[in-house]
């Protein structure tokens, strides 16, 4: 009898805790085939990617998932340049999905999305998710959770100056932006109504955003700007210089830049509580969604007040106006590489983590990013904060997008943002030889890239 | 010497020939590297503001960061030889900064000259200037920033001034100041032609460190969401064409203009020393 006992003491401890030893080695028996896949998230990030490769194993048993985690995608890109490739690579942004199209660094995913396993995209995407990852009629990646930019407004500023809504368009931005502008004795800015000031901060004024406010256009044809020949780039510059002027100048667009210089090199961090929105120094800002995550609470100890802000999209130009509710949208994108090993098993898996809700509403919440399909953004189980219902509401607008992609990459949209900023310090007096001076730098990087 | 030779092809060498190989070709990194011939140096020279604008940028930052390097390190070395009982605790204190590294010693100073919160203006506001500079905020003012930022870390020049000072021979003063010339005319001709070999090779090594100036206009053009350019060096257009826009051959090619033009300066500076370094051990007159 002890025998047996102890007999079968050894046997349990074995499969009880050797198991899931075990089971590393017995499934990869099981596994046909791999995949690899390098993900540039690390530590608390991974969680969501770990769950999703789990559940896919569980219903894949013939394919395993190698995942790498912390290696950026100039690390994948180097590894695709030297035969190394990755299955399947992320990398943060539309800009430069072009360019992987059009050098195939990235293959194209027509023959899987048109094939047995495929699905139409748009029937799984919204189309602002996706019309940026089509070059030239190859789409070579999906999106993986999508950023998007509306206006932030400081609600108790907007009640204290008589303004019941936010503007829609560009002529009640001015207009509001007068009124809530508040100055100090020496002239200097004490509160900005809005800041149309290329630096100021990182992300939410720039060429991107202008386009889409007047509806510029980027592109004549793949090698030729539309920087110069479309009007609505010059109308947005003098507006911008209009707006310096009337706001902050009194008429005098010199005198403005002057003030909105100082004031701009006095902003609070960006990633704090003393942020402009957040202290009350502007009143309205276009940011990202990540800001509704970056909101203080109260915290009397500390000078922190409650923000009592709302959200809205952001204006459009008056000519524009039929677009309102649109935004600049565009995320985190994937694709298989060049050279892959096993492309029709990335394709398997890549297909899931993109479409799969429940793994796509856990990786939005983990990377405080909104998930880019249909299903997951009218999902229930994708609880957010009610600040975010604006932005939920503009990635599903058919008007949305990021930029036209172009092979430069984003080469294009630093240039007119270096173009905007000369503009904004007066330093370019005839603002069409500016123009026309940046459309020629555009036309020439794309000659150089083809 | 096997490991140094080693070394110096796997480092150096292959390296090198493979960038100039590049610079003749079109290559994104994405595809393989297709000869255009002399193309990429053509269009550095013909249609790219952006490399005369960084041109301007290094050769001003050359220039005005030598001087300035010169004139503190010589300034602090000539009182620390001068005061030779508390050398040591001074020295190590301009020494410093020196060991801090560039990266943080450039954020601390983006807090610094910070135009509304930072030390220096506030100081500046308090004796009364009414309109104090906005620093990297001021595409007037931001190199100048730069400037107050490398002269922080003049600790290295200072020590080897201090090293020459310390080697001066005394005679010749001793004999001029019998002679009753003034304290600052034994200064001005015999102390500093005497440390001209010194000078000429912080001068050297100035230029070889203002050709590579990167990671300071690099970081405070990000804190400062500076997007005026007027921090924008050589270094800062061969890195964004290179690693921002993969234009790999492109950036080579700016690579061996920045080598030449360092060869070039540093050619005419060495044919220049017969006319005002002295080496006071090949018996040349003062």
């Amino acid at each position: 009898m002890k025998n047996f006992l102890k007999t079968m003491s050894i046997i349990s401890l074995i499969f009880g805790v050797g198991a899931p030893v075990f089971s590393n080695w017995i499934q990869p028996a099981f596994a046909t085939s791999s995949v690899t896949v390098w993900f540039p998230w690390s530590q608390g990030d991974t969680t969501p990617f770990k769950a999703a490769i789990a559940r896919f194993e569980a219903k894949n048993p013939d394919l395993r998932i190698i995942a790498k985690y912390g290696i950026t995608f100039d690390k994948s890109l180097a590894a695709i340049n030297a035969g190394k490739a990755p299955d399947i690579s992320f990398d943060f942004g539309v800009d430069n999905v072009a360019r992987y199209c059009a050098s195939n660094t990235w293959i194209n995913l027509n023959p899987y999305l048109g094939g047995k396993s495929g699905f139409k995209i748009n029937d799984v995407f919204p189309r602002s998710t996706t019309v940026d990852l089509t070059y030239k009629s190859d789409t070579c990646a999906l999106p993986l959770t999508t950023d998007a930019f509306a206006l932030f407004y400081n609600q108790a500023l907007f009640n204290k100056a008589g303004i019941s809504a936010a503007p829609k368009n560009t002529d009640q931005l001015l207009e509001d932006s007068i009124k809530l502008t508040k100055f100090n004795a020496d002239g200097s800015i004490k509160t900005a109504g809005f800041v149309p000031w290329m630096g100021y901060y990182c992300c939410g004024w720039g060429a991107s955003t202008v386009a889409k406010i007047w509806n510029a256009k980027w592109y004549e044809s793949p090698e030729q700007t539309a920087l110069s020949s479309d009007p609505n780039w010059q109308t947005a510059f003098s507006w911008i210089q209009n707006f310096i002027a009337r706001v902050y100048g009194n008429g005098n667009f010199m005198k403005g830049e002057t003030k909105l210089l100082k004031f701009v090199a006095g902003a609070g961090d960006e990633w704090g509580c003393s942020q402009d929105l957040q202290s009350g120094r502007t009143a309205m800002t276009i940011d990202g969604e990540w800001r509704v995550g970056y909101i203080c609470q109260s915290d009397p100890k500390h000078n922190v007040a409650a923000l009592n802000y709302d959200v809205a999209p952001f204006p459009t130009s008056t000519s524009n106006s039929v677009a309102y509710g649109s935004g600049l949208v565009g995320g985190i994108v994937t694709g298989i590489s060049k050279g892959a090993p096993n492309p029709s098993g990335a394709w398997r898996f890549l297909k899931y983590l993109t479409t799969d809700t429940q793994s796509l509403i856990e990786i939005a919440n983990q990377l405080h990013t909104i998930p880019s399909t249909t299903a997951a953004l009218k999902s229930k189980q994708f609880k957010f904060d009610p600040h975010l219902r604006t932005f939920v509401q503009i990635v599903q607008n058919p008007g949305s997008g990021y930029k036209a992609p172009s092979v430069i990459g984003r080469q294009d949209e630093d240039l007119i943002n270096q173009l905007m900023t000369k503009l904004q310090m007066g330093q370019s007096p005839n603002v069409k030889k500016a123009v026309e001076d940046t459309s020629s730098q555009i036309n020439s990087a794309i000659k150089m890239s083809n | 010497m096997l490991p140094w030779i080693l070394g110096f092809l796997l480092l150096d060498a292959i390296p090198m020939i493979v960038s100039f190989y590049d610079s003749f070709t079109k290559f994104n990194i994405l595809n393989p590297p297709k000869w255009v011939g002399f193309k990429n140096y053509i269009e550095i020279f013909t249609s790219d503001p952006l490399f005369w604008l960084a041109l301007r940028n290094t050769l001003w930052w050359i220039l005005f960061s030598i001087l300035a390097r010169l004139l503190l390190a010589i300034t602090t070395a000539a009182i620390l030889a001068k005061n030779r009982g508390n050398m040591k605790i001074f020295r190590t204190f301009f020494f410093l900064p020196a060991m801090i590294p560039t990266v943080a010693a450039t954020i601390i100073f983006a807090f610094i000259l910070n135009p509304v919160y930072g030390p220096i203006n506030s100081f500046l506001h308090f004796i009364g200037v009414k309109n104090p500079p906005l620093w990297f905020y001021d595409p007037h003012w931001s190199k100048w920033g730069l400037l107050i930022l490398s002269t922080w870390g003049i600790g290295d020049s200072m020590i080897i001034f201090l090293a020459g000072f310390l080697d001066l021979p005394d005679q010749l003063e001793q004999v001029a100041e019998l002679d009753g010339v003034s304290a600052w005319k034994r200064f001005i001709h015999i102390k500093i032609p005497l440390l001209t070999p010194v000078i000429f090779f912080t001068i050297i090594t100035g230029v070889f460190q203002g050709f590579q100036y990167f990671t300071q206009g690099f970081v405070i053009s990000s804190e400062s969401t500076d997007s005026s350019n007027s921090m924008y060096f050589l270094n800062t257009h061969i890195y964004i064409m290179g690693f921002k826009y993969f234009y790999m051959g492109y950036a080579s090619a700016l690579g061996w203009i920045l080598m030449c033009l360092t060869l070039v300066i540093t050619i005419l500076l060495f044919k220049t020393q017969n006319k005002w370094v002295y080496y006071h051990n090949q018996g040349k007159k003062l």
